[in-house]
């Protein structure tokens, strides 16, 4: 009888501990139902509000996105400008010092054999020269051209998927809106609205994955840029070897 | 004059006889000696005078360095930038991105 007496107590006690976790979890599921359930009804009562939101988000980012383009594009044009100046100066510089030479060459010229040998070897080095600085500007003049139309097009392409990824998110939201005046109560206005907007959302990132490999593109520009260069320089040398060949032979 | 003064003086002229040609000989060879040398330094100079320098080779090694810098200088005007180019150009591709990221639809 005590035994039976204490077994009861016991289970009274545990019933007595377990029933405020029992009614906790019973209020967390109401309060969890309730807040999905009055999202849904609310969808439709906040949707301008979260039109607003979505839109002006994609604007802020799409202007962040044009001001990175601008600055693209003057950054390579400031950095080509610059390296422009620093070549000029060079090539001035070695034109001095080669100039130079050809002074000390000419003295040491005596007969009229030797000063038109000398005087054929300046004219065919300066002639060399120019003919490689020429090749070699309109090498980089192809890159850069190159470059310019690469960087445009693949703005243009940029800007028609986030023109595409608007278009798809201004018409979500307007399906969106059409059902809520139709039908404000309807769950489905929210599960069409939030399936629509990350359809958008994959295409767009799918398109730029697939669109993402400009830095190699210019890498392979460049490496036909220097190619050129170097045959330029082959084409040089040889020039040059050989004038100093015909030029010793008078000495 | 007697048998053994003649022979004396026999043996005088043999010894002097030796003693003329090992100087003959050891002069012959010093003189040998210094004219192979001389031959020698003579070819040499010779060979050098063909390969030697001209009177400008002076002024054409320096007109090769200021066209091997130029040279130089013309590639490596523009292929240090290579990487900085590549770098910029793909340098809106974040900001493009990031426009996917306008909104969290499982926030609506």
């Amino acid at each position: 009888m005590k035994l039976i007496s204490n077994k009861l107590a016991a289970a009274l006690a545990a019933v007595s501990i377990s029933s405020p976790v029992f009614a906790l979890g019973a209020s967390v599921t109401s309060a969890l139902s309730t807040t999905a359930s009055s999202r849904e009804t609310s969808f439709c009562t906040e949707l301008p509000t979260t039109i607003n939101t979505v839109n002006s988000n994609i604007s802020k980012l799409t202007g962040k996105l044009n001001t990175a383009q601008a600055t693209r594009l003057s950054n390579l044009n400031s950095r080509w400008t610059k390296a422009d100046q620093t070549l000029a100066a060079d090539r001035s510089q070695w034109a001095a010092d080669r100039q130079a030479q050809f002074t000390k060459l000419e003295a040491k010229a005596t007969t009229d054999s030797q000063k038109a040998a000398v005087s054929t070897f300046e004219s065919t080095i300066t002639s060399a020269i120019n003919t490689r600085e020429l090749a070699n500007d309109a090498a980089r003049a192809t890159y850069r051209t190159a470059v310019t139309n690469l960087v445009s097009t693949k703005q243009s392409g940029t800007n028609g998927q986030v023109a595409a990824f608007t278009s798809s998110v201004n018409s979500a939201e307007s399906t969106a809106t059409a059902g809520c005046q139709a039908n404000p109560s309807s769950a489905a206005n929210r599960t069409t609205f939030q399936t629509a907007l990350r359809t958008a959302r994959t295409t767009y990132i799918s398109y730029r994955n697939s669109d993402n490999n400009i830095a190699s593109q210019v890498k392979a520009l460049a490496q036909t840029r220097d190619t050129a260069i170097q045959t330029n320089d082959s084409t040089f040398k040889a020039a040059a070897a050989a004038a100093e060949t015909t030029l010793k032979a008078a000495f | 004059m007697s048998r053994l003064q003649r022979g004396f003086v026999a043996i005088e002229a043999v010894i002097i006889l030796i003693v003329v040609a090992g100087i003959g000989g050891a002069g012959y060879e010093v003189y040998h000696n210094h004219h192979k040398t001389t031959v020698a330094s003579q070819t040499s100079q010779s060979t050098a005078g063909k390969t030697a320098s001209t009177p400008i080779d002076s002024n054409l090694q320096s007109i090769d360095s200021i066209l091997s810098q130029q040279t130089s200088g013309e590639t490596s005007a523009y292929a240090q930038n290579t990487n900085a180019d590549a770098s910029t150009a793909q340098s809106a591709n974040s900001a493009a991105s990031n426009v996917g990221g306008a909104y969290n639809e499982a926030d609506f």
